[in-house]
């Protein structure tokens, strides 16, 4: 079989970014995105007042370092692979590295905006507390970039490990690497350094020639996932959908679930009885399925840190508003989601009760962050 | 004995103006297992959507215990229980939440829910399975799903679409004789499918099904009778009754 493996490439990444300009446009038109505005606009009103908060005895060059590490470390591996793959190219597998080669560019290149607005952020932090050169600065906006290509090179390989413990290992490993050597050059050189020999680089290159050494190793071992590849991408791209979803329903949607035994306690609050169905279903869908419940709770922790930190009380007031909004307007999808499945044949409960049980879900969940922002206003 | 099931003229399909079901009538009684039989699109499951209330037909009234869905479509939808060919879930729910959803909505009390979820999880050997995901099963896995949430309520008439498809022999002996049982205790069972063999076996009426009409319909005697073929098994008697359709 022959298989033009660079044009199904360019054909799928055009299918997608095809994908992407049509959900632009849904969000564009859509109220969160105005909101994620103005709060990005408030808080940089903020951002001096809050870096002279910080004592002079912090580390900033060091936080700097973890931060920026976690989002260096973190690579994603798109590949635009398709369930029908598994059966027609595996056959070529040996084939397809010019295929995987230009997914990692294509990585590289998009988790590199991610970074470079990361950078941004915290570039007149990182400044403020330099000595003074300027050389320093380029270090800053450049090393970044290798250490991730590198990470995505690295987690590429590793992705071949059938064993996905021994993957977070790896992942821990190249973690603790990044954050050494970003450590070591945003504290221009300092750390490790014992009578002018820096003893933190030569360490580095050890590690390097280490780590070269084990992905050879594993190369050689191990072939491609295939599996593995395809979960990767469908969870990715289910993350894409659910973020346009919020927008815009998207009807294919795979929902990912988790089981979050944590949560399940709660469920005991909805007491046994046929008028409770809809509300249980409703509580559950909400608790394990992959977006509601983790955004829900993310909202509210990042509102009370920026409740917090902000000194004004009208800015603290404003935040625990739009916060709100933004919960109300990401719960709006839980409202249609199981209309998309033709349920109503198997289980005899009706549109209306399940719309009731949304309105009652909403309004406990929204009363619920309220009360929170509420109390923390009220209490710091 | 008034007719649990009746299905009278049924003209319908998913447009008005196509029809895929013409003029079908048939009813189910108590106590009795009616196999609805036909080739890949027969007809069979467009019957069994209009039955469920999910289509409208454009001719004819489907009732079942005298009431049909457009008088009173939430005391309809209790009235039976759906065994679907490919199982549908709630991908949020574990198998357990499932029993119990399906228990809470049909107004089972909590004793009786969990005195019959039991014994069900244990005759198609699910108990493991109990706190696990639909999404991580097989397609025989979620098919007992399906026969459980189903078995639990314990409804009047049960409408079974395709249920030998993908489950393994002893999941196919529980549920028939599960389904069997329920006969016996006053229930009426509809059933498509393709297995005329066990059709034969475990059915007491067939009607057999070609392209959108009932070419025939009645007990294993009457079929032999009307198609003059004594002694000869139900596939014999259909394929008869097919080909002479097909010349």
């Amino acid at each position: 079989m022959n298989v033009d493996v660079d044009a199904l490439f360019r054909e799928r990444q055009k299918r997608f970014f095809e994908e992407v300009v049509r959900y632009s446009m849904y969000i564009a038109n859509g109220g969160l995105l105005f909101v994620m505005l103005f709060m990005m606009g408030l808080l940089s009103l903020y951002y001096r007042s809050l870096v002279d908060l910080i004592p002079v005895w912090f580390p900033v060059p060091y936080f700097l370092a973890f931060v920026i590490a976690i989002v260096v470390t973190q690579s994603r591996h798109r590949t635009f692979l398709l369930e029908a793959d598994l059966l027609f190219l595996t056959p070529v597998e040996t084939k397809m590295s010019s295929y995987f080669q230009k997914t990692q560019r294509y990585n590289f290149f998009i988790q590199s905006i991610g970074l470079f607005l990361v950078l941004l952020l915290f570039s007149p932090l990182y400044e403020l507390g330099l000595s003074g050169t300027s050389g320093q600065m380029w270090l800053y906006w450049c090393v970044p970039f290798v250490l991730k290509g590198w990470n995505i090179y690295s987690s590429w390989i590793c992705l071949r490990l059938p064993d996905e413990k021994r993957e977070s290992q790896y992942a821990l490993a190249r973690f603790a690497f990044t954050f050494f050597v970003l450590a070591w050059v945003f504290g221009e050189g300092r750390l490790l350094t014992y009578q002018g020999i820096p003893y933190a680089g030569i360490v580095c290159i050890g590690i390097v020639i280490w780590f070269h050494a084990r992905l050879q190793a594993i190369k050689k071992k191990h072939s491609l996932q295939w599996y593995r590849l395809l979960d990767v991408e469908k969870s990715l791209r289910s993350r894409f959908y659910r973020i346009v979803n919020q927008f815009k329903d998207v009807p294919w949607l795979q929902n990912e679930v988790k089981p979050r035994p944590w949560l399940v306690p709660i469920t005991r609050l909805v007491s046994y009885g046929q008028v409770n169905a809809a509300k249980l279903l409703v509580l559950r869908t909400f608790i394990r399925s992959g977006g509601y419940a983790g955004l829900y709770f993310r909202l509210i922790l990042l509102s009370t840190f920026l409740i917090l930190v902000l000194p004004n009380l009208y800015a603290k007031l404003i935040i625990g508003l739009l916060f709100l909004l933004m919960s109300a307007i990401q719960l709006k999808g839980l409202s249609s989601h199981h209309q998309k499945r033709n349920m109503y044949s198997l289980l005899p409960i009706n549109d209306q009760q399940h719309k009731h049980a949304f309105t009652w879900i909403r309004r406990v969940l929204l009363t619920t962050q309220g009360t929170v922002s509420l109390l923390i206003i009220l209490l710091f | 004995m008034p007719n649990l099931l009746d299905v009278q003229g049924v003209t319908g399909g998913y447009s008005a103006k196509h029809s895929v079901i013409k003029d079908v009538s048939f009813h189910i009684q108590p106590k009795e297992i009616v196999a609805l039989i036909g080739l890949n699109g027969a007809g069979k499951s467009t019957t069994i959507k209009h039955i469920l209330g999910l289509l409208t037909p454009t001719k004819g009234v489907i009732t079942i215990e005298g009431k049909s869905f457009q008088s009173a479509p939430d005391t309809y939808r209790f009235s039976y229980g759906y065994i679907p060919e490919s199982p549908i879930y709630y991908e949020e729910l574990t198998l357990w939440e499932h029993i119990e959803l399906a228990a809470m909505s049909h107004g089972l009390e909590r004793d009786i829910f969990v005195e019959r979820a039991v014994p069900l999880l244990k005759e198609f050997r699910m108990e493991k399975m109990k706190d696990r995901f639909p999404q991580q099963f097989s397609k025989g896995m979620r098919q007992k799903l399906m026969i459980m949430m189903a078995l639990l309520v314990q409804p009047k008439l049960y409408i079974v679409d395709e249920p030998i498809l993908g489950l393994d022999p002893l999941g196919i002996r529980s549920l028939l004789s599960w389904l069997n049982q329920c006969k016996e205790q006053g229930a009426g069972i509809l059933m498509s499918t393709h297995i005329l063999a066990t059709a034969e076996k475990y059915c007491d009426r067939f009607i057999i099904m070609h392209k959108g009409e009932i070419r025939a319909q009645g007990t294993l005697e009457e079929l032999r009778s009307i198609t003059g073929l004594s002694h000869h098994s139900l596939d014999d008697i259909y394929l008869h009754i097919v080909e002479d359709d097909n010349e």
